[in-house]
């Protein structure tokens, strides 16, 4: 503030004040003076009035009525009189003469000013009443104010030209010295401080700067020493500061713990480094209102936001721990711990949220381990007990109560040796308590007894705890049922031995022996046929007992045993200290001892006898082969030769017959000559089985069946006609087999005529072919409404040679045997179904073949 | 029957007409006034004058109404034969004017001696004396016609 401005200020209030009062003052003289003034016409005219009606002069009345029109403010003047009759006010007469009878006889104060005067004459009774308006008054008392205003403005103006002019001359020294202070804050200590003027005060003011820019240079020295200190401790903390900061940074990376803050308004997310880390994105991963949701599952978002809402609106803090799987990656899982707070400002309006987030996967997977544990302690099938240093038990699981069939309340309190009794071992007792007293962690096997006094084998194993600090605070036993295990090593060590004794009077020869190949073990029966049954064998070598052959060969299959494999196809010849050889056959496993191969062991069984009769056979069975040859040839010889001396003996007694016709009607001849037919045919069916049985070398080819069948009904055609029996054979695709085309021509010719031979007299006979595929086969069905066979009476000789079964001239026993010796030279099979006086069906199998193959 | 009742009634307008004319004449009053060149004035235009809507003559002079007062012998006469109403209502008629401003102040003398000597003294005054007044100077009488 300048110095003249309280002058300044208190002249213009005072010239203001001026103003206003005077022309107030003014204002109401005048008012006063109009008032009066009127209050005076009022009287006048009155006086006028009763003057013109009284003595006739008119004049006075002329005149004050034109006074009154030559008041400015004048507004009317009514000449108002009294009807004595009727009691009522009248105007008589205005000026001007028409005015509003209301502002008469109801006045408005607030807009004229009134002055009644009463009258009385002789020949009128009433009043005067004069008007002045208002605001004409206060035009009067503006106009009459306006010089004052202008003339004060004027003085206004000009005192404060004046004012400022006297101000400016008497403010410049102190403008110079001021301008020498502004050097002296702007730091320029080397001014020259001139004195500007004689006033006392102002020299006072040049000397106190003078002395106060000695002071500050004096200042500036000791302060530059003192911000050269500042400056160094500044460093130093500033070092401290960073050291600290680095030190922070670290401790949030190590614990993974980032900071945020979301602008509310914008939506924008500022993290620190450690949350781009925790959530694996880059740090130009654009954090907004939108992008931290992918960053969540979506239950996580929603949950968030209530969290970030609930803070807003009332202001508390929050913290949550989340299991995150972002929607941008679902490989990522990772459980997260955010926490913050809605920050308020000073009117109570949010705009941040400010807070942390920390990943704690390693925390939660050490609590879910822990949990886990704490779960696998109470549920694990072992009993896990706890006790305190003085052995007292404190905890004990589940599995515990259930095994030593007590109360939890019965134990606790209670230290182990409640489950002890007289069985337990004085040995396994001592050597707990000396384990214990020293600290140190032991296992051992105990027996038990429940409450109920079942006993129960137990492995425990015992540690002793210690608190962070190292300090005693008790035991924890794991024990487990090892009751069935005892058991059944008890079975097995008896079973070890029954196995044992078995492997040692087995019959077979079993041997041990070291990867040396040195002896380790022998059984009974190897010692005695070895000739080594009263010589503990252990050490010898192996090898002393092999022949040259068998020695290669154990050198074959050592590298392999000795590589975990089995060796089963074991033909070796051991010989025996007697001189004998031994044929073996067997196998040999390796055997291990820690998981380790240590040996391996054989198990041989002696074939020399089975040896010895597979040489007897196989020389029989050349025998029987060189044997079955010759017959073979003989059967060949025999029906060729048979066959050409039979064709011969019946041309013989055919010629017989034309030389000597009388000899057709002798008996014996008639005898002879069917002897001879009879024998014809024996040895023609004889020589066809002989020559299917022989031909084991026959090729085969594939063969349409349709086509065979075809051409068969084609050949009985006139037989079937003649017999009256109806042959079917519904088309079908071809099928192929695989065989012989005259066997297959006579299989189905002579399946095709038993049946029309065999046909039923009285109903109208038929015949159905089917070829049909049946697996690897092809079949075919003969089937006929025919006299059919009684297969429970005949079944059994059905395809044997000369069997019959129906009286017909012309059936003689072969065509089956025949078919059925075919077929199986084919390699199939034929079957057959019939009923008597229904029908029979026959069915032949034979190997399918492609046209390809 | 209509036409009748016109002519009745006109009849009756012209009949009041005389009676008027003959009172005046025979009230014994005459009208004086100092105005050179005025000798006579219609009825109306007396009538207009002293009922105070002639203010001015017509040489733009202004006319000064004289008039006798109540304590002149003939003020009830003159305010009868003249302006038709009692000396009173004259007064009240005039203060009214003069209070609205539209007539000049009249002037009220007690005797028709007071009357001429005030015409006489005072160009452009009419007034009504008694006509039996000697000190009538000649050339103030101003004749009414009928017209």
């Amino acid at each position: 503030m300048r110095i003249w401005l309280p002058f300044a200020i208190s002249l213009v209030l005072g010239m203001s004040f001026l103003g206003y009062y005077y022309p107030m003052q003014q204002g109401r003289l005048f008012r006063e003076s109009a008032e009066k003034n009127l209050d005076e016409l009022s009287k006048v005219l009155t006086l006028s009035i009763e003057l013109s009606l009284d003595h006739q002069s008119f004049e006075g009345l002329s005149k004050s009525i034109d006074v009154a029109k030559e008041s400015r403010d004048f507004e009317f003047v009514a000449l108002v009189q009294h009807d004595s009759i009727s009691g009522k006010d009248f105007i008589f007469a205005s000026n001007p003469v028409k005015i509003d009878s209301a502002l008469v006889f109801t006045p408005d104060s607030m807009r004229f000013i009134y002055k009644q005067r009463p009258l009385r004459t002789n020949d009128m009774q009433g009043y005067v009443l004069i008007a002045a308006s208002r605001d004409k008054l206060e035009k009067k008392v503006l106009e009459l104010n306006k010089p004052v205003y202008i003339i004060l403005g004027i003085v206004l103006l000009l005192s404060l030209f004046v004012f400022l002019g006297i101000a400016r001359i008497l403010s410049r020294p102190v403008t110079r010295l001021t301008l020498a202070a502004n050097e002296l804050k702007g730091g320029n200590y080397s001014i020259a401080i001139d004195q500007h003027s004689g006033a006392s005060e102002i020299v006072d003011l040049n000397i106190a700067l003078e002395e106060l820019r000695d002071a500050l240079l004096d200042s500036k020295r000791r302060n530059e020493d003192f911000n050269k200190q500042l400056e160094n401790e500044i460093k130093a903390r500033t070092n401290d500061l960073e050291l600290t900061r680095l030190r922070l940074l670290e401790a949030q990376e190590v614990a993974e713990l980032g900071n945020y803050e979301i602008d509310l308004e914008s939506g924008d997310w500022h993290a620190s480094e450690t949350v781009y880390s925790i959530f694996k994105i880059s740090s130009d991963y654009p954090l907004n209102d939108n992008s931290w949701k992918l960053l969540l599952n979506p239950a996580n978002t929603i949950l968030v936001e209530n969290l970030f809402n609930d803070s807003i609106k009332n202001g508390t803090s929050f913290q949550q721990d989340l299991r995150i799987t972002p929607e941008n990656n679902p490989l990522f899982e990772r459980w997260i711990s955010i926490s913050g707070k809605a920050i308020r400002d000073a009117s109570a309006n949010v705009h941040v949220i400010r807070g942390t987030i920390q990943d704690i996967t390693k925390r939660k997977r050490i609590e879910n381990e822990v949990r886990r544990l704490s779960l696998v302690a109470e549920k694990t099938s072992n009993c896990v007990i706890i006790t305190d240093t003085s052995r007292k038990i404190i905890w004990v699981n589940e599995s515990t109560l259930r095994l030593t069939e007590y109360t939890r309340a019965e134990i606790i309190g209670q230290t182990p040796s409640m489950f002890q009794f007289e069985k337990t071992s004085e040995e396994s007792k001592a050597f707990i308590r000396k384990r214990l007293d020293a600290l140190r962690e032991l296992k051992v096997e105990v027996l038990n007894r429940t409450k109920s006094g079942k006993e129960y084998w137990l492995d425990i194993n015992i540690v002793p705890l210690f608190d962070d600090e190292n300090v005693h605070i008790g035991f924890m036993a794991v024990e487990s049922d090892i009751t069935e295990r005892v058991k059944f090593e008890q079975e097995i060590k008896e079973s070890e031995e029954n196995f044992r004794t078995i492997l040692e009077n087995s019959s077979e020869m079993i041997h041990t022996i070291d990867n040396e190949g040195k002896l380790i073990w022998a059984n009974r029966s190897w010692k005695e046929k070895l000739g080594v049954k009263n010589i503990d064998v252990q050490g010898l070598d192996l090898v002393q007992f092999l022949d040259e052959k068998t020695l290669e060969e154990f050198q074959r299959v050592m590298p392999s045993l000795i590589n975990g494999e089995i060796v089963t196809d074991l033909d070796c010849v051991f010989l025996s200290t007697e001189g004998s050889a031994l044929n073996l056959q067997g196998r040999a496993i390796p055997v291990y001892k820690d998981n380790v191969i240590v040996g391996s062991q054989a198990y041989l069984h002696d074939i020399t006898s089975i040896r010895k009769a597979e040489n007897d056979m196989r020389q029989l069975l050349e025998l029987t082969q060189h044997q079955n040859e010759r017959l073979r040839n003989f059967t060949h010889i025999v029906s060729h030769n048979l066959r050409s001396h039979s064709s011969n003996l019946s041309g013989l007694i055919t010629l017989l017959s034309i030389e000597w016709p009388d000899f057709k009607d002798n008996v014996y001849f008639a005898n002879f000559h069917t002897a001879v037919n009879n024998l014809t045919d024996v040895i023609y069916n004889l020589s066809e089985v002989a020559l299917i049985q022989t031909e084991d070398d026959k090729q085969f080819s594939a063969v349409d069946l349709n086509v065979v069948v075809e051409h068969a009904i084609a050949s009985v055609y006139g037989l079937a006609e003649t017999a009256g029996v109806e042959v079917r054979f519904p088309k079908s695709a071809s099928r192929f087999v695989k065989g012989d085309r005259a066997y297959l021509d006579s299989i189905v010719l002579n399946l095709l005529t038993n049946s029309i031979k065999y046909k039923a007299e009285g109903r109208s006979s038929f015949v159905e072919i089917y070829v049909t595929q049946s697996d690897e086969f092809v079949r075919l069905d003969v089937r006929d409404n025919g006299l059919g066979i009684d297969l429970a009476r005949q079944g059994r000789k059905m395809f044997g040679m000369y069997k019959t079964f129906h009286k017909h001239p012309d059936a003689r026993g072969v065509g089956l045997f025949l078919t059925k010796n075919q077929v199986e030279a084919m390699g199939g099979r034929i079957e057959v179904q019939s009923v008597v006086d229904e029908g029979t069906v026959f069915s032949v199998f034979l190997p399918s073949q492609t046209q390809t193959e | 029957m209509m036409k009748t009742l016109k002519l009745i009634f006109v009849c009756v307008v012209l009949f009041q007409t005389a009676t008027f004319a003959q009172q005046l004449s025979l009230d014994g009053l005459m009208l004086i006034g100092n105005k050179t060149g005025l000798t006579s004035i219609n009825r109306k235009q007396m009538n207009g004058i002293f009922r105070g809507t002639q203010s001015i003559w017509k040489s733009n002079e202004q006319v000064v109404v004289v008039m006798p007062s109540s304590k002149a012998e003939f003020a009830e006469q003159f305010a009868a034969s003249v302006l038709q109403m009692s000396h009173s209502a004259l007064q009240k008629y005039w203060l009214a004017l003069v209070f609205q401003g539209r007539a000049n102040a009249p002037v009220f003398l007690n005797s028709s001696s007071e009357i001429i000597e005030y015409v006489k003294k005072n160009p452009g005054a009419i007034a009504v004396v008694k006509a039996a007044e000697r000190d009538i100077p000649a050339g103030m009488t101003i004749t009414i016609s009928d017209r």
